[in-house]
């Protein structure tokens, strides 16, 4: 068990989503930064979409109530565990009445608070990502809340504290001085006027504080349509780009509705989306055209360097820590 | 004189003033060093904690650098509560017994 002493204000817990269930209108929720939540599963030797605890980037402090390992990832928020300063991309191990405390993150947005055997909350639809909109999963549906009491599941991982190199060293991106990704064009980028495509590619998009789990809207040139054009509602997914006419961008992301009628002008291929989860409110994105086998070639490295930490856990004895999953 | 009049240890206040912490050590004078070296576990690359910079306050335990094989970092740890004097350039290649680090080491008295 696992008690919220004081909560983030939009702490959540989140796996790797809720895939299948968007012809009923339910998107695929799941953690903000899934490179995080895989790599801290990794280090626990849990399944790779196991539930964890999502804080996006204020103070928060949690009690573990048994001797528990658990891993930090994503944001780097000044942890502290009984005192003792912890590194993220790290994992330790806590003894029963240890204190977690998470600070401001100082760099990135979210940070994964990962326990080994994994946050044990039902699973509902095939997921225990908590659906925010729709009030189901996670943890009784909703947001957590001090006094919450988070069930853990069962692992054999022991102590023992080691961690990994940070994910943007591992997978660089230059960005100059912004958040690069990667973007394929999407069905209605030849809709849209010579002006508004020079300026998906050339702009410092600035993220707008109208962002949440949902969708980034961003700020810079409009972007105007060659001519009008009457769209149906179609599906969406996280990382489609939407340009309402005239309007400023939306990025759809975890939280995404499952269908809209703006026009998209590109999406941001899967394997980028944690360096979107990871860009604070008023930072900057900019979009580098890519090919369809780029973004697969992004997805192979992505995991090619979680492929990379697993041999090297072995290599190093850190197999065992990991519990019997490793 | 009499042996008792000899004290057996120091202390030395290092800096002390407005918006100043005190800095200071206790020196054990029975021949117990205060400065240590701590070594490199095995080869690897060293990597600096920005959490324990150059004079620094650490406790035992804490973490004070890493040594990254592959993508892993394993903690290099304070063996005893001090303050972080030096430590190897960020990014050194070293073998097993390097020295990473040099901490002072921080008598009880002291430790705040």
């Amino acid at each position: 068990m696992i008690e919220i002493l004081s909560p983030s204000g939009h702490a959540s817990v989140q796996d790797g989503g809720r895939p299948g269930q968007r012809h009923l209108g339910i998107g695929g929720s799941g953690a903000m930064d899934g490179l995080a939540l895989a790599t801290a599963n990794l280090l626990l030797g849990n399944a790779p979409d196991a539930a964890a605890i999502e804080v996006p980037g204020v103070p928060m402090r949690l009690r573990f109530l048994r001797d528990c390992a658990f891993a930090l990832t994503g944001a780097d928020s000044d942890a502290t565990l009984a005192g003792r300063p912890i590194p993220t991309n790290w994992r330790d191990f806590a003894r029963a009445g240890e204190d977690l405390h998470l600070g401001h993150a100082r760099h990135g947005v979210y940070t994964t608070v990962a326990v080994a055997g994994g946050i044990a909350v039902p699973s509902v639809l095939g997921s225990r990502s908590t659906h925010l909109r729709g009030g189901f999963g996670g943890f009784e549906g909703r947001l957590l809340a001090a006094g919450d009491r988070l069930p853990v599941g069962d692992s054999g991982a022991g102590p023992g504290a080691f961690g990994v190199i940070a994910p943007a060293k591992a997978l660089p991106l230059e960005g100059d001085g912004a958040t690069l990704v990667r973007v394929l064009p999407a069905a209605e980028y030849d809709a849209f006027d010579d002006a508004a495509q020079q300026a998906l590619w050339t702009t410092a998009w600035k993220i707008s504080s109208q962002s949440n789990r949902a969708g980034y809207r961003l700020v810079g040139p409009g972007l105007d349509l060659a001519e009008p054009i009457e769209m149906r509602s179609h599906g969406l997914v996280p990382g489609v780009i939407q340009g309402p006419a005239g309007g400023q961008p939306i990025i759809q992301l975890a939280d995404a509705y499952t269908a809209g009628g703006y026009p998209k002008i590109g999406v941001v291929i899967e394997p980028d989306l944690w360096r979107i989860a990871q860009t604070p409110l008023g930072g900057t994105l900019r979009f580098r055209r890519c090919s369809f086998a780029e973004g697969l070639a992004a997805h192979d490295a992505l995991q090619a360097h979680l492929g990379r930490i697993r041999v090297w856990m072995a290599t190093c004895g850190f197999g065992g820590l990991a519990g019997a999953a490793a | 004189m009499s042996a008792a009049a000899v004290p057996d240890r120091i202390a030395i206040i290092l800096a002390d003033g407005p918006g100043v912490d005190a800095f200071g050590l206790d020196v054990d004078l029975d021949g117990s060093a205060a400065l240590l070296t701590i070594e490199s576990p095995g080869p690897g690359i060293f990597r600096t904690d920005a959490r324990a910079e150059i004079q620094s306050f650490v406790r035992e335990g804490w973490i004070i650098g890493f040594l990254q094989r592959g993508p892993l970092l394993t903690p290099v740890t304070a063996p005893c509560a001090g303050w972080v004097l030096a430590a190897a350039p960020e990014g050194a290649r070293v073998g097993h017994g390097a020295p990473l680090l040099r901490m002072l080491r921080a008598g009880e008295s002291i430790v705040p």
